[in-house]
């Protein structure tokens, strides 16, 4: 875990410089708009005299691009701020449907590139695991992975918390999965490393099973 | 709305130099120090009504001028305005008084909406205080200056 938390802290210190520095872009591609909005004014107040600037269109087309990506860029700071500060975190348990929230708006890249969604359902109930976010976030990622792999370009891939008497779950489901697929799947992650939960077979998925947060041994 | 005293405090001097630059075209002039040390130093002798702070800066960091600031100078609004912020961090910050906590990047309107807002309750303020004064409770007119937000 201490390996985990260094990762977490160097992840916040770069997040939180690359704010910086998507404040100054956004500042200065601000000042820009700031000055063609006075030169625009300055032109209207002419009479004529002095043109309106040329390019005036072009730039305020370039600067709403700029602001765009620089919304894109906060909203990615933002996440990955959350996920360096994931390892401090869970100590009492780690909540399902928003470790899911997390782990899908990072996963944005992987979504792309095998032409996939994925879409988290609401949880019925509070589904709390008894895990760290970071053991949490790590199984869930392992299995989403490997399912856009195996559902790519099929459509949509579902996360769904749910609950037990006993014990709290997330199903990972996506209509193109195979049987023979979901089984090696399966068999790949009771393989790995995390004992954090167990994975198994459902219908169209996997689930992957935590024991759950708050319960007396 | 000439007449805010407004003091930007961060140590990226492209961001706030550029921030100072367009409240200037708003018709907001501010002044620019770029660490905590020189934004104590001016609170001391030119007094702002609203101090724009970033909290993770080399030397005394954000919290610790706040902190200050709110002990010495408690009439003056601080608005944080940071890249480094966490939860607690503005948890925190709200506690020791702060008037407002936003997060970089931010739109200029709507930090200037905050600075004006901020400013407005000082000068409420200062004008209740007066009214204390007027009819003799200098004791009512302190309690009011020296509030908590």
């Amino acid at each position: 875990m201490d390996k985990a938390r260094f990762m977490g802290r160097m992840a916040a210190t770069v997040s939180h410089d690359l704010c910086n520095v998507l404040a100054t872009i956004q500042q200065a591609s601000g000042l820009l708009g700031d000055y063609l909005a006075l030169a625009r004014r300055e032109s209207l107040k002419s009479v004529g005299l002095r043109p309106k600037f040329k390019y005036n269109d072009k730039f305020e087309e370039i600067i709403c691009q700029v602001l765009t990506q620089v919304n894109r860029g906060q909203d990615m700071c933002d996440q990955l701020s959350r996920l360096a500060h994931s390892s401090d975190e869970g100590q009492d348990g780690a909540d399902l449907a928003l470790a899911a929230e997390l782990l899908v708006k990072l996963s944005g890249r992987v979504a792309k590139k095998h032409k996939v969604k994925f879409l988290v359902m609401p949880a019925p109930m509070r589904c709390k695991a008894k895990a760290t976010l970071v053991e949490v976030l790590t199984a869930m990622e392992t299995a989403l992975t490997g399912i856009a792999w195996e559902c790519r370009e099929q459509g949509e891939i579902v996360l769904a918390p749910g609950a037990t008497d006993t014990g709290v779950h997330m199903d990972i489901l996506c209509q193109g999965l195979s049987q023979p697929d979901v089984q090696s799947l399966v068999q790949a992650l009771e393989s790995g490393e995390s004992g954090a939960c167990t994975a198994g077979v459902i219908q169209g998925g996997v689930r992957l099973a935590f024991e759950k947060a708050g319960l007396q041994a | 709305m000439n007449k805010i005293k407004l003091l930007l405090v961060d140590d990226e001097e492209n961001f706030v130099n550029t921030l100072a630059e367009r409240m200037k075209m708003r018709d907001v002039p501010s002044k620019v120090v770029y660490s905590g040390e020189a934004a104590l130093e001016v609170v001391k002798t030119q007094e702002p009504d609203v101090m724009v702070l970033d909290l993770r800066m080399p030397g005394i960091d954000g919290m610790e001028v706040l902190r200050k600031v709110r002990a010495t100078n408690p009439k003056v609004q601080i608005i944080i305005l940071t890249g480094h912020g966490t939860d607690l961090d503005e948890d925190e910050a709200r506690k020791l008084g702060a008037f407002h906590y936003h997060k970089k990047p931010i739109d200029i309107d709507e930090l200037l909406g905050t600075v004006k807002k901020a400013y407005r309750e000082r000068v409420e303020d200062a004008m209740v205080a007066a009214t204390f004064a007027q009819a003799g409770d200098f004791d009512g007119a302190q309690d009011i200056l020296n509030e908590d937000k």
